[in-house]
């Protein structure tokens, strides 16, 4: 009993990068938390694009002798700092290296970051980048659990993966399949949303793995189809009657 | 390994969030990781700081090349915590003999040292004890889903690690007064003598660092390794399968009450906010753990759950204690009595990919798999062996020997052939005169490159001061203000032409044939007209009635009779709205005092007092 109650200690504060936020609407929503890793690569996308951008202006400018060298000074002084600012606000919070990381910034709240706040992370930006190349932005990320760098928690925005795998995935069609009539059997959000995650996945799997799946769930298998006709429950196979089920859960009836 | 008791929440990630979770698991389990780590490698860093005490940039590099080692350390840690079981520091130190010894860790020191993916791999070879081909054909299923992100993972962490170093030597460099304490030129590496103690600092500080960094890293690639094999064996759906069969078996057999009770917890964890209070945590188990106690069948199948083992024998041990465990409880489909646990023991096989033809003693170790490569021959000691050889006899002695030798006083003769003819002089001196309108030509393109891109460049900037001038939405920028009047508000046609001669005469008119809606309709149209006309509000496109009204006030109210005519206005357009919105029917004095009182308020112009540009353009549209 003891290892029981530890267990049950133990898996209820399950680990996550996710972050809820309430809305007025009474809704929670949650937002993926993205760290250091994922950020410093949209990063270095970013990087990667203004280098061009001033190599081939420099190329352009170097024609204009002193005053290509002041229009250059000029456009680098903008790329550095308004760049990030003019992405941020009118991009949905997103920079050409964050748009290509899947990644965005919000302010805590998940609104879309404003001119405020994106002006005020992308500012102390300079305090993140000391000594060399965001040593202080690092440590601060590391030690804070939102992943947020100094620019972040003085702003009060968040940087948030953004969810782009639910598009691709398609559920199979199959002739959907009425859930077991008794109330009490009546399956669950989470679980409801299980069954859909199988039947969407299926095809990512072996049909052996499949099957194994499918098996744990064949309290849930519907026993009778549409026509309350009873399902040949031996020789039926439980993946498929599974995708049957899903089909049915949303809302091909 | 029992999903039920993995301490991280399963979901379908990206590779990258899978990297982020890693982080928060070190940021969560860092007392654990710290402790085992501390224990392991700063005795060891230690140790081989003293014996490299001649030569400390060697140390670091003997200690940068052992990294594998102590990833091993880390990832037994993070392993044991995540499933369930965090091992105390005496049991890390107990199985570290098991971690080190013919557990892949040669071969991790030597030809696989520098795999790009080291952290990503290492759970395949030290959880799953796979070696040579089985490993590499388990890192190829899993490197469909995850060596993108492992492979820049790596690399990333390598800059992390240099710039976090550098960041430090920096600051210590900045703030010391006079020389600089930290020296990396390739002289200050090659003679350490010199400034000893700096090395030693930069020791203690690179050690600091890659305990702070080194973790996060096995984390990192460990979470990937998880996510990879969520997603291809669906541990997640797995789990939520599972908890559904234990509440549904509960439901089956129990009160709903209690089921409720029971499965609740079981149920929810998934959305539930990290920081749930310890509190509210073990007021939920112990509602748990009493429902179970109190309904007695329905812990069979947790239980069964915890006590699940990868051992074969055990789970077939197990297999008889289960079919105990179910004939009490006598789940109602008689198919699951078998099927979920013959789909335990390939689910420990782990693998969506290989498990079709692979059975569970295959994953076990296979001895002299990994074949070392052919040790290296002793090169070192043949050098210092010939060095030694050579007598030694003093510096005057040596450079007799080497002024004898044949390299030196040596008398060579050479011979080659000169060009003594005519000379081509000429017809270069040419060339160069021809060389005067080419670079005259090359200076003009060059001036007119200047002028175009000045010109170009004013441009440009121009240009963008205007598309962010437009964008932001300065006033009078990019929108233009409309000159000509608009014709249409609120899906009223507000020409001058479409109204009649007499407003109130044709308003009266409309009214006494029973037309209500027609006679405000019109007064409201012509009144529109009239304050467009006399161009002294803006009337914007997404206007509402009631914003008009105030415009109208805000413009007149301080004229002579303007509260007056606003306050018409006002009446005329509540009056409209009550109409045309609300459907009310009003008495027709009302409206006929509002007829008999317009031309008291506004005016039209008609044909020649309309503007110019206005009257331009319907006489291109009645052409």
């Amino acid at each position: 009993m003891p290892r029981l109650i530890n267990h049950v200690l133990k898996s209820l504060p399950l680990l996550d990068t996710l972050r809820t936020v309430p809305i007025p609407e009474g809704i929670e929503l949650s937002l993926k938390v993205a760290g250091p890793m994922p950020r410093a690569r949209a990063w270095g996308f970013d990087l990667l694009i203004r280098m061009v951008i001033l190599l081939a202006l420099g190329l352009i400018l170097g024609a204009l002798g002193k005053v290509g060298v002041g229009l250059m000074a000029l456009i680098g002084f903008f790329l550095e700092w308004a760049y990030p600012v003019l992405f941020e606000v009118f991009r949905q919070g997103q920079t050409p290296g964050k748009r290509a990381c899947d990644l965005r910034v919000l302010h805590e709240d998940g609104t879309p970051v404003q001119w405020r706040a994106s002006v005020a992370r992308n500012l102390i930006r300079a305090v993140d980048f000391l000594p060399v190349c965001y040593g202080f932005g690092l440590i601060a990320m590391l030690m804070n659990r939102d992943f947020k760098r100094l620019g972040d928690l003085a702003a009060g925005t968040i940087v948030v993966h953004i969810d782009t795998s639910r598009a691709s995935k398609r559920m199979p069609v199959a002739p959907p399949l009425a859930p077991n009539a008794a109330p009490q059997m009546a399956l669950t959000l989470t679980e409801q949303r299980a069954v859909i995650d199988f039947a969407e996945r299926r095809a990512t799997w072996s049909t052996e793995r499949a099957n194994e799946l499918a098996a744990y769930a064949s309290a849930a298998l519907p026993v009778v189809n549409s026509n309350n006709e009873p399902v040949d429950t031996e020789n039926a196979n439980a993946a498929n009657r599974l995708v049957q089920l899903a089909n049915f859960l949303v809302g091909r009836r | 390994m029992r999903l039920e008791n993995m301490a991280i929440a399963l979901r379908p990630r990206s590779a990258w969030e899978a990297i982020d979770l890693g982080y928060a698991m070190v940021q969560t389990w860092w007392l654990p990781l710290m402790k085992a780590w501390c224990a392991v490698y700063l005795p060891l860093a230690l140790l081989i700081n003293l014996l490299c005490w001649k030569y400390p940039p060697l140390a670091v590099m003997i200690l940068w090349w052992l990294k594998p080692a102590f990833d091993r350390v880390v990832l037994h840690v993070l392993s044991g915590t995540v499933f369930g079981a965090t091992p105390s520091l005496r049991e890390t130190l107990a199985a570290l003999k098991k971690l080190w010894w013919k557990n892949g860790l040669f071969a991790a020191l030597t030809y696989a040292r520098f795999n790009p993916a080291r952290s990503f791999t290492l759970p395949v070879v030290q959880l799953e004890g796979s070696r040579g081909k089985l490993a590499a054909k388990r890192r190829r299923v899993l490197a469909r889903e995850g060596s993108g992100a492992a492979l820049g993972l790596t690399v990333m962490s390598m800059f992390v690690e240099v710039t976090m170093l550098f960041s430090i030597y920096l600051l210590a460099n900045l703030f010391s007064p006079g020389e600089p304490i930290f020296n990396f030129s390739w002289q200050s590496m090659m003679n350490p003598e010199k400034d000893q103690a700096a090395h030693y600092l930069s020791n203690a500080i690179n050690a600091g660092v890659i305990s702070i960094l080194e973790p996060f890293y096995v984390a990192a690639g460990f979470a990937i390794y998880l996510n990879c094999r969520t997603a291809i064996e669906g541990w997640d759906v797995e789990l939520q399968f599972k908890r559904m069969a234990v509440r549904l078996a509960a439901v089956a057999s129990g009160s709903s009450e209690s089921s409720f009770a029971a499965t609740k917890p079981a149920v929810a964890p998934r959305n539930r906010p990290r920081d749930s209070s310890p509190l509210a945590a073990a007021k939920r188990a112990a509602m748990l753990i009493l429902a179970i106690g109190g309904m007695g069948f329905a812990a069979s199948p947790i239980d069964r759950a915890i006590a699940q083992t990868n051992s074969k024998t055990d789970a077939k041990a197990e297999a008889k204690d289960e079919t105990k465990a179910e004939a009490k409880v006598e789940i109602s489909p008689p198919s699951s009595t078998s099927a979920p646990n013959s789909a335990e023991n390939t689910g420990s096989a782990n693998s969506a990919e290989t498990n079709a033809d692979t059975s569970d003693a295959e994953w076990s170790c296979k001895k002299g798999d990994e074949a070392p490569p052919g040790g290296d021959p002793n090169t070192k000691d043949g050098v210092s062996k010939s060095d030694a050889e050579t007598p030694h006899t003093g510096a005057v002695e040596a450079a007799k020997r080497v002024l004898e030798s044949k390299d030196f006083g040596e008398y060579q003769k050479s011979w080659q052939i000169n060009y003594i003819g005519p000379s081509w002089d000429k017809e270069k001196t040419k060339k160069k005169t021809d060389h005067k309108w080419l670079m005259a030509l090359a200076e003009f393109f060059a001036k007119s490159a200047r002028v175009i891109a000045w010109i170009g460049g004013t441009l440009l900037v121009l240009f963008l001061i205007y598309l962010i001038a437009r964008h932001v939405g300065l006033k009078g920028w990019g929108v233009g203000k409309r000159n000509d009047m608009p014709e249409v508000l609120f899906g009223l046609d507000v020409r001058p032409e479409s109204l009649p001669e007499n407003i109130s005469a044709a308003a009266s008119k409309l009214l006494s044939a029973g037309d209500v809606r027609g006679a405000v309709s019109l007064l409201y149209r012509a009144a529109l007209v009239s304050l467009i006309q006399d161009g002294r509000i803006d009337i914007a496109r997404g206007d509402t009635e009631l914003e008009l009204v105030a415009r109208v006030r805000r413009a007149y109210g301080s004229d002579a009779g303007g509260e007056a005519k606003s306050d018409y206005f006002a009446n005329l357009v509540s009056v409209w709205q009550r109409i045309a919105y609300a459907r009310q029917t009003l008495a027709s004095a009302d409206i006929t005092s509002l007829i008999e009182a317009w031309s008291a308020h506004f005016s039209i112009r008609r044909g020649a007092t309309a503007s110019p540009l206005h009257s331009a353009k319907m006489s291109i549209k009645a052409a």
